[in-house]
């Protein structure tokens, strides 16, 4: 039963993993906490929904005409909100995102409706056995997509010019500056990125729970405790952090309560952020006056 | 001659501000036997959400921001609810019980929260929100879970608050208290630190200031006045559930600051006001929904274009 639980836990802890790379990158390079990427992420997927159902269009060019939707959101929202920001007081932007949070929760329910949706699976959904432990063949999917999203990004941030410079802000905004880099173009590649990784896990996560338009509210806070695991500056910490998540939320489910299994990471967020401010992987930042 | 009038009149306001208030508050005392039933319960929560966002103000005025004060919210409503029905306490007892349970929550949250960068407290009080949802839900036994709790009315002693009318002539004076009281703080010692927090933690350390214990107190005040707050509310509407308090809550206490004008009175009152005011407008015109949207646009637009909120707004238009 251990090992199942530890499968499964990693296969929803992954998907927690996702959302959490996408605010991990905004808060890396724009200090920004951005509380709207689950929102963000839940309107690509309807988006996507929407091209599936309504236009008829094969999944991939779906899933490829959404994360160019999302791309230019997450350009569209930088560049209108949250540009004017910069240099405002964090606590300022934070309270944007939550408007932005707001926003979009009833913009989306304006156009789709309140009635939870089936999100139709990219492939079917197929229980495999291994040895006993059971793998259902949507998480294996997740898992592989997972892995070469993550692989990536890891060549993108080491070896492109690009992924370069947007380490090198995230660093030291004032050298990066003076080394030539646009900040302002850094910031809206950031949002970009971060929104297409959005919607990549909505339209993983969908077919998983239901699509709806409160699906993220729940994940998105999810995904903060993955990212303060890991040290909310980290991006393999993100997704280090949401598969621990995932595991440990399946054992105190199993073992301790079903009930208590809702509360949990919100527990984790008080101790981890109690204990390690700084989570598994990430620096202790430290501030000047 | 005539005309000079308006100009000491002007001087004699300026010297003497208290006068504007008393008169204001006179006015808004005198209003609710003329208006309608409708009116006076929208009136009523205004109160009741003006302390609430008074709250979040204190906590705001320190620079911090928490997306937990539905909590605080609920633990006052519960436990009033609770003491008033189970136990027997008399309201005001249970008043001022429902503060202090949920400033001694206030205090065990916020002592290890308090010390993290700014963002991380976001995020902790957001999962403090939920977890307290969470409990709300699960232990049937004492809140009834999803089914909500029938709360009875307010008393006081003898008397039944049990019209609109008499609530509301409960609910203001105990509104103008909470505003004395954190006005009279504001000038305190306490105040003046939590000033200094505001305009730069960082030096205000410098200058000996116990930051982790100034933002701890404005923490455990902030939940005082949202536990007071969500008391009356629990006894005003007569019925809480789980769903009332959830992070929306929250997010429309920080929106009433943030309208109304960061880290003034003034403001928070405005806010309060307009918050509260506006979705029952929005009822009327048939478009309930559009409240979360309204929020979050003035949210974003205020802090783009008019980062004082409507308290800075007014000041401008009067010239000042």
């Amino acid at each position: 039963m251990i090992p199942q639980l530890i499968v499964s836990g990693m296969a929803v802890g992954i998907l927690y993993g996702l959302v959490a790379l996408g605010v991990v990158l905004i808060f890396k390079s724009t200090n920004i906490l951005n509380f709207a990427h689950g929102e963000l992420a839940m309107v690509s997927t309807f988006f996507t929904y929407t091209l599936l159902t309504n236009f008829h269009l094969p999944y991939p060019l779906a899933v490829m005409i959404t994360l160019l939707f999302a791309g230019l959101v997450g350009y569209g929202i930088e560049r209108v909100i949250t540009r004017p920001f910069i240099g405002s007081p964090p606590m300022t932007v934070v309270i944007v995102t939550l408007g932005l949070f707001l926003l979009l929760g009833v913009v989306a329910m304006w156009i789709w409706g309140k009635d939870p949706l089936t999100f139709p699976p990219m492939i079917p959904d197929k229980p495999i056995n291994i040895q006993g432990i059971v793998f259902s063949s949507l998480n294996l999917l997740i898992l592989l997509i997972s892995c070469i999203l993550m692989f990536g990004l890891y060549l993108f941030f080491r070896f492109s010019k690009i992924g370069i410079a947007m380490r090198a802000v995230a660093d030291n905004m004032d050298g990066a500056r003076l080394m030539g880099i646009s900040i302002s173009r850094i910031f809206s590649l950031s949002w970009i990125l971060a929104n297409i990784l959005g919607a990549i896990s909505g339209i993983l996560l969908a077919p998983i729970i239901y699509l709806d338009t409160n699906m993220m509210v729940i994940i998105i806070l999810k995904a903060f405790v993955a990212a303060v695991i890991g040290g909310f500056t980290s991006m393999p910490g993100a997704i280090v952090g949401g598969i621990l998540l995932g595991i440990m939320e399946n054992f105190v489910g199993a073992f301790i309560s079903s009930q208590f299994k809702n509360a949990f990471p919100f527990v984790i967020i008080l101790f981890a952020l109690m204990i390690m401010p700084q989570g598994i992987f990430g620096q202790l930042r430290r501030k000047k006056i | 001659m005539i005309w000079t009038f308006p100009v000491s009149w002007k001087k004699w306001f300026s010297e003497k501000p208290w006068v504007g208030w008393a008169l204001l508050i006179l006015l808004v005392g005198l209003m609710p036997p003329f208006v309608g039933s409708y009116f006076r319960y929208v009136i009523n929560l205004a109160m009741i959400f003006i302390i609430a966002s008074f709250g979040m103000n204190i906590l705001v005025s320190t620079n911090q921001v928490s997306i937990g004060n539905a909590a605080f919210f609920a633990i006052g409503a519960y436990t009033s609810a609770l003491l008033v029905q189970k136990i027997g306490v008399p309201f005001i007892g249970a008043l001022l019980a429902a503060g202090i349970l949920a400033a001694v929550v206030g205090l065990i949250i916020g002592l290890p929260a308090i010390r993290l960068e700014d963002i991380y407290l976001g995020i902790a009080t957001m999962g403090f929100v939920l977890i307290c949802e969470q409990i709300l839900l699960n232990w049937s036994s004492l809140t009834n879970g999803a089914n909500g709790l029938t709360v009875l009315k307010a008393s006081l002693g003898r008397w039944d608050l049990n019209t609109d009318l008499k609530f509301f002539y409960f609910v203001l004076p105990v509104a103008i208290a909470s505003i004395v009281i954190g006005r009279n703080i504001s000038r305190t010692r306490t105040g003046r630190a939590f000033l200094a927090l505001k305009m730069s933690p960082i030096a205000a350390q410098a200058m000996g200031i116990n930051v982790a214990k100034y933002k701890t107190i404005s923490f455990i005040l902030s939940a005082f006045f949202t536990g007071i707050a969500g008391s009356l509310y629990a006894h005003y509407v007569g019925y809480i559930d789980p769903p009332t308090f959830s992070i929306f809550l929250s997010i429309s206490f920080l929106s009433m600051v943030v309208i109304g004008g960061m880290g003034t009175i003034t403001g928070s009152i405005l806010g309060a006001l307009f918050v509260t005011i506006l979705p029952e407008i929005l009822v009327v015109l048939g478009a309930k929904e559009a409240q979360r949207v309204v929020y979050g646009i003035s949210m974003i637009l205020i802090l783009r274009f008019f980062p004082h909120g409507i308290q800075g707004l007014l000041g401008r238009l009067g010239g000042r």
